[in-house]
């Protein structure tokens, strides 16, 4: 205690710039669930094997239990709680709603950021390109067929608002 | 009501708390923030049976930032058992922290910490003296008499074996022309929520508790709290709040927790936090009991049953007794087909293993996975397609043969072993029909005569299932205030199946309104009234038939209100679309608000407490799997390639919630039928403590599954809606297992159906 080395960085969380004073061991999921309040990242295995944790570094989903934030310095980060805009639900968000892709929702923040992860990369995904990207994601209330059509749903309504663009 | 009347029971109303899940607002217990918040944990015991000699708290205690390191001393002498519906007839009482360890994992002692690195580094500078006892992991050796107590008493829970019987199975078997017999052996699994186990406690300055917790029973941690630490004359005093819970699959009845966290919470007069880590909640969690089962079934000439005989041996670990478990064992042998002549004789032990506790289904998948499977080995044997025979022998609506002699003026239980009492309905044999026609069932007769080389071979399985309704007490109150707004105040929780939304939608109906026009409020011992615990598929069931009633009161009491200030007969209005409309009504109607403040009367309240169930009839649900699988006779792995999931749950309340009840509970049953499977060293020790190695289905491994639903709305229940909890979980296993069988010509008695399983079945038949 007390002596514990802390490093100073930057992060960019959900476009709010935040200076921290972190330990070295200290983990991303760590840092955004104590310091900064957003606890919509879940943390349920700690260890990287189910994905709950997913979230956007500069644009790619990492697993936040695995990553230690001063390996974050200058670093973009997106999380659950950045992805409706003003009140209204992201399309995807929108879509798991509609298609009822979530039970208990302890995997959602999880499954969500993934998926914006995969149609950012991927506009138009197949199903087994979805099962690709999810296959680091549990979700135990077993709502895989509804995440699927969910993302299916979303993406089509993206491409059609971009088009529109 | 008639059904062409309903509006919101019945559609797929989206869920009610959807929205803050997917925005990450929603609370779940580790997400909560107190000031001075401190983190606790619990240093677990390395051997499976002990006597603690000594422990040495002082270097723990002097580690900087550990502001608490409580041992057995510490802790209120208050059993943990016994607060919960598993019962108390076990051998003694436990303690949150003991000094005889009775499991590798057992609670020895607790560190509160200002955060959870000088917790965990305060766990390791406990030193501790264990005195080795002689421990025991098989079930059939903790029986025999010189077998090593586990509680101080002999290890068969309650004394004596259960004994169910109807009929006398014996004079059965003797009619019967063949008898068919086999033995049966599941697994340890675990229904590993996403969210592990977590408590928050905090102690008031007037000495009041408040503890928030991923609980399925507020009232039942209220009362156990308040016992333990005094305040059980004023249990007002202790208050149970249950944000979102991240699942429980009836899982979540870990009490220790909840007083380790109070007990902490008061020696340091900060509030405390307690979680789970992934590894404690798979190996120190509530995992489904192992079954061994030995099953006959007598034939007569004719082709129908004669008698079922079943002994089933449960290893329920050292504590939570589990009869409750060992009884929904029985449920499918004794009572899903017809047969006047049957005996169910069942042990529950107590071992040094894991310990065992209510999972989704209790009993029922172990108990169905041998009945099913031997039904379908008859069939075969018999020539008869596996569905004709089925159809031919389930129990019919009118019930088991055989006398009621239960007492007429008590509600019948769920699961009955008398004979002559009616279902209050029986979708059983439309779940079979309508099943097999949407899969596209093939008939089939022959036994297998060839077993495959090499190659993948296709195959279709069926099983069926019976299941209780659960038949709790529930209670529900409705405020409407002049605003005009709905508010619905209700103990049950939702633990992540949709519960909120179902019951909404459920109060909502009689004022015309939908679900999310009402403001709801759940499981908060402070504001919410009485219920039961959500166990049992007793939700829709019985706290919906609180929500229906207590609404119904409330818009009684809205339209006497109506009455007076209108000066309208009473009979003449009625709640339309949210107003109140009749003849003589000006206007549109009259807005509930309206008549709430022109009435005076401040606020209009509906209320129920209610114990649902039929004094004539048995309130059960049904269902039949169909299964279609790929078999790779070179490698042993079972490919499923879909499912249909025929259910009857009476009226479906939320056709989307409901059909993601089925899905979800369909796809645990495929990784307890495939590969779930909590190990052991042979000393006790964990192996599956990560989702490593205790692989869950991942999207790769969930087929399309399509959920079916065949039953009629039930007279006896609220807007006819019956259970759906457990039952999807139910059947799956037993009809994997008969496709498997289709497909290579193997019966494997053994679950999961793992590659090497597959593989050494198919040695031993060549």
């Amino acid at each position: 205690m007390g002596n514990v080395m802390e490093y100073s960085l930057r992060l960019t969380v959900n476009g709010a710039e935040h200076s921290l004073a972190v330990p070295a061991g200290e983990t991303l999921a760590t840092t955004l669930r104590d310091r900064l309040s957003l606890t919509g990242t879940k943390v349920a295995c700690d260890r990287g094997e189910c994905g709950s944790c997913t979230v956007l570094r500069d644009g790619l989903p990492l697993l936040a239990c695995m990553t230690l934030t001063v390996c974050c310095d200058g670093a973009l980060i997106s999380t659950v709680e950045g992805l409706a805009r003003n009140g209204d639900l992201h399309p995807l968000q929108a879509a798991f709603l509609r298609c009822d892709a979530l039970q208990c929702g302890f995997c959602t923040p999880g499954f969500l950021m993934m998926a914006a992860a995969l149609l950012a990369e991927t506009p138009r995904p197949d199903a087994d390109a979805i099962t690709e990207a999810l296959e680091g994601n549990i979700c135990r209330c077993g709502a895989y067929h509804a995440i699927v059509e969910a993302i299916q749903q979303a993406a089509t309504e993206l491409e059609q608002t971009h088009a529109g663009d | 009501m008639q059904a062409t009347e309903l509006r919101t029971v019945g559609a797929s109303a989206e869920r009610i708390d959807g929205r803050e899940k997917l925005t990450g607002a929603a609370q779940y217990t580790v997400d909560i923030r107190l000031p001075g918040l401190l983190h606790a944990a619990i240093l677990r015991a390395p051997l499976a049976h002990a006597r603690i000699v000594s422990i040495d708290v002082g270097r723990a205690t002097a580690l900087p930032g550990v502001a608490a390191v409580l041992t057995v001393d510490e802790m209120p002498r208050s059993s943990v058992e016994g607060g919960d519906e598993a019962g108390g007839e076990a051998g003694g009482p436990v303690y949150a922290l003991t000094d005889v360890v009775r499991r590798v994992g057992d609670e020895v002692a607790a560190v509160a910490a200002v955060d959870i690195d000088p917790t965990r580094r305060a766990l390791a500078l406990i030193d501790v003296a264990y005195e080795p006892l002689p421990a025991v992991f098989d079930p059939e050796q903790a029986l025999l008499p010189d077998a090593p107590q586990v509680r101080g008493v002999p290890n068969l829970v309650g004394g004596r074996p259960l004994l169910l019987e109807r009929g006398d199975v014996r004079r059965g078997l003797a009619e019967a022309v063949a008898v068919y017999r086999g033995h049966y052996e599941t697994q340890v699994t675990s229904g590993s929520p996403l969210e592990p186990r977590a408590v928050v406690a905090a102690w008031d300055e007037d000495g009041g508790l408040t503890v928030w917790k991923a609980s399925r029973f507020t009232f039942g941690d209220r009362r156990a709290l308040a016992k333990a630490f005094g305040l059980e004359l004023e249990p007002e005093r202790v208050r149970v709040v249950v944000p979102h819970v991240g699942a429980s699959y009836g899982n979540k009845d870990e009490s220790r927790i909840a007083f380790i966290a109070a007990a902490l919470a008061k020696q340091t007069g900060r509030p405390v936090r307690l979680a789970y880590t992934r590894g404690e909640e798979l190996a120190d969690g509530r995992l489904r009991h192992p079954a061994r089962i030995d099953l006959a079934i007598g034939l007569r000439a004719d082709g129908t049953i004669a008698a079922i005989e079943d002994r089933t041996v449960l290893n329920t670990g050292p504590y939570v007794p589990g009869t409750a478990v060992l009884r929904r064992s029985a449920h499918g042998p004794t009572y899903l087909y017809d047969c006047a002549n049957v005996r169910f004789e069942g042990y529950c032990v107590f071992t040094n293993g894991f310990v065992a506790g209510s999972y989704r289904g209790l009993g029922a998948p172990q108990g169905h996975f041998a009945l099913e499977s031997l039904i379908d080995e008859i069939a075969v044997a018999r020539g008869e397609d596996p569905l004709a025979f089925r159809l031919r022998n389930v129990v019919k609506p009118e019930g088991q043969p055989g006398e009621r002699y239960q007492p007429t003026e008590t509600p019948v239980p769920s699961q009955p072993i008398a004979g002559g009492i009616p279902f209050s309905s029986s979708g059983l044999r439309a779940c079979l029909e309508e099943g097999a026609a949407r899969f596209g069932w093939q008939q089939r007769a022959r036994p297998h005569d060839r077993l495959p080389e090499r190659g993948k071979y296709r195959g279709q399985g069926l099983a069926c299932c019976i299941y209780q309704t659960g038949q709790q007490p529930s209670s529900a109150q409705i405020e409407v205030g002049e605003d005009g707004r709905v508010v619905l105040l209700m103990g049950t929780v939702d633990v992540g199946q949709g519960g909120r939304t179902v019951l909404a939608q459920m109060a909502a109906e009689p004022f015309g309104l939908p679900a999310g026009a009402l403001d709801c409020r759940f499981a908060d011992t402070a504001s919410t009234p009485f219920s039961s615990g959500t166990w049992g598929s007793s939700t829709t069931f019985s706290s919906g038939q609180a929500a229906k009633e207590a609404a119904e009161d409330a818009v009684q009491k809205l339209l006497e209100c109506a009455s007076d200030v209108l000066d309208l007969p009473g009979a003449s209005l009625r709640v339309e679309d949210g107003r109140i409309v009749g003849e003589g009504v000006p206007g549109g109607g009259l807005s509930f608000g309206e008549a709430v403040r022109r009435a005076g009367s401040g606020t209009v309240e509906g209320y129920a407490r209610v114990r649902p169930g039929s004094l004539t009839h048995i309130i059960n649900s049904f269902a039949a799997h169909f299964v279609e699988v790929e078999v790779d006779v070179e490698t042993g792995l079972v490919r499923i390639l879909r499912i249909v999931a025929a259910h009857d749950c009476g009226r479906v309340v939320n056709p989307a919630t409901a059909a993601g009840q089925v899905r979800g509970g369909v796809t645990q049953a495929i990784g307890y039928a495939l590969f779930e499977e909590m190990l052991q060293h042979p000393d006790g020790r964990p192996i599956t403590d990560s989702f490593l190695k205790f692989r869950v289905p991942h999207l790769r491994e969930t087929p399309p599954i399509e959920p079916l639903f065949c039953g009629d709305p039930d007279p006896f229940a609220p807007y006819g809606a019956k259970a759906l909890g457990e039952p999807p979980l139910v059947p799956t296993a037993a009809a994997i297992a008969n496709a498997v069988y289709d497909a290579v010509g193997v019966r494997i008695r053994s679950l999961p159906l793992t590659p090497a399983r597959v593989l050494a079945a198919l040695a031993a038949a060549r």
